[in-house]
């Protein structure tokens, strides 16, 4: 385990085994339920999306093999999204709200790059109010359905998504689904800041942060829906290492994490990988890290992190 | 924990809203006993982790086949188990006898038990006992296992051989195994005179 507890725990008695593994456990989480583990199972079983023909993990897979396949000869993407937060404000100085975004991808089959738009429909002119409830909006079959409750009064709120041009066939669809659960958020134009204490879940990582902004994509603005964090901290989970950045970005196209101006970088089993900060970038993808060239002027000598 | 009884307002097959939200009970429910016990198997945080999280996604998809008339939690850790086998299959590492397996088994089924039908869990337990134990176990237990510091480490900051910290740390376990099934078997025995 983590300490080189093979050096000190007999394996042979099934009794030793069990409270060796008891302690770790309870040094981990003391009696907390494990909320990273059950949200990446309530991922692949309960909260399934039907639209997916595969699972998130399978479709997954082929996302890369066919990002691999087709190389630079085909492009990606396109994205929809997102949350049907046009119409309120999201309140600001909420003690603690979680925002769930599931973002659908389309890949192109073949020939040429095929870029996708999101038209959104203008929506009903309601006087602005403030947001005092919970928002949990997800993307059903090019749908973004949200439950909002806004003081007693319950509604649905339903945005339609519709593709700019008549889709190729699609090779795969990926879902990916994350939970931000901050202090605080507001709204600024297209982009949701979340402040205090924010933690991002992905089936792939769990990030923490104090602050971090959510581009919404829109047909304005023509960006694809990412996340921007500043002096983060990420947990990969398949790699099971650790790292801290003064800059963290999602990029949805490849559902990959990318660190740059990384402070400290923790592999598994507590080693600590070869790895220029100033120079190098690292991109959290799957179940795989990989350590690349990054812009040297833009993070050179970084500075340690402030304790928060 | 019996999926009949979490299903029991549901008088159809196992499909619905209702059933998804049943299986998120159960998975609240059972993770961590799940999880010390593949963690026990594998002796690797993460392989743990991932097998217990294989279990439940395999045991949602065959959810049409579970036997309602059998105990979930019997039925998870043998879907852990196979889990289990597989990897060690596929990484060539050591097997348990069955008889240490069944032992393990039977204590991580006490366990389950414990938080179905009360309040408390293992670890609840273990937070009582640890408690208990003598100065010098509990300080060389505080220093491995929370503090994350390796034998050596162990031995240093307390100024005694790494044998010594050996000997603290299994006998410390066995203190600590000893007093959690204790409690555990008391309060099942409460739960049953009452």
């Amino acid at each position: 385990m983590e300490n080189e507890s093979t050096n000190f725990t007999d394996p042979t008695p099934p009794g030793g085994a069990l409270a060796d593994a008891l302690l770790h456990e309870h040094a981990r989480l003391g009696t907390s339920d494990d909320e990273e583990l059950i949200s990446r199972i309530l991922v692949r079983t309960v909260n399934k999306t039907n639209a997916a023909p595969v699972s998130p993990a399978a479709a997954h897979r082929m996302a890369v093999r066919e990002w691999m396949q087709l190389g630079g000869a085909v492009a990606a993407v396109i994205a929809l999204l997102l949350i049907a937060l046009s119409m309120f404000n999201v309140r600001d100085g909420a003690s603690s709200d979680t925002f769930h975004m599931t973002v659908k991808f389309v890949e192109a089959a073949e020939g040429d790059i095929q870029v996708a738009s999101v038209d959104l429909p203008k929506p009903d002119q309601k006087p602005a109010r403030p947001f005092q409830g919970q928002v949990l909006p997800q993307v059903v079959n090019g749908e973004t359905v949200s439950s909002v409750t806004i003081e007693d009064q319950d509604f649905n709120l339903i945005t339609y998504f519709e593709q700019s041009f008549k889709s190729p066939p699609a090779k795969a669809t990926r879902i990916d689904s994350i939970t931000i659960i901050a202090g605080r958020s507001t709204r600024d134009g297209d982009e949701l800041i979340f402040e205090g204490n924010v933690i991002v879940t992905h089936h792939d990582f769990v990030l923490k942060t104090d602050s971090l902004r959510l581009v919404t994509a829109s047909q304005k603005s023509g960006q694809v829906p990412s996340f921007i964090a500043e002096f983060a901290e990420i947990s990969h989970l398949a790699t099971n290492s650790k790292a801290s950045a003064r800059k963290v970005v999602f990029d949805t196209a490849t559902s990959s994490l990318v660190a740059h101006g990384v402070v400290s970088l923790t592999g598994a089993n507590g080693g600590h990988p070869e790895f220029d900060s100033a120079s190098e970038r690292l991109v959290f993808q799957g179940d795989t890290l990989k350590i690349l060239p990054d812009k040297v002027e833009a993070y050179a000598n970084p500075l340690p992190l402030e304790p928060r | 924990m019996y999926l009949r009884a979490v299903i029991a307002e549901e008088n159809s097959a196992l499909s619905g809203p209702a059933e998804e939200k049943d299986f998120e009970t159960l998975v609240r429910e059972n993770h961590r006993e799940l999880l010390v016990y593949a963690l026990a198997l594998t002796k690797n945080p993460t392989t743990a982790k991932d097998i217990v999280q294989d279990s439940f996604v395999v045991a949602f998809q065959k959810r049409e086949t579970f036997d309602v008339t059998r105990d979930f939690g019997t039925w998870m850790r043998g879907i852990v188990r196979n889990k289990w086998r597989e990897w060690i299959r596929k990484n060539s590492r050591y097997q348990l006898s069955e008889d240490d397996l069944a032992i393990m088994d039977a204590d991580i089924a006490r366990w389950q038990g414990e938080k179905a039908t009360g309040d408390s869990s293992a670890f609840d337990r273990l937070d009582q006992c640890l408690k208990r134990l003598p100065d010098n176990l509990r300080e060389t237990i505080h220093s491995f296992y929370y503090e994350g510091r390796t034998g050596e480490e162990v031995s240093d900051v307390l100024g005694i051989a790494p044998a010594a910290v050996r000997k603290r740390l299994q006998r410390a376990r066995e203190m600590l195994k000893d007093c959690v099934d204790r409690k555990i078997e008391a309060a099942a025995a409460e739960l049953r005179n009452s």
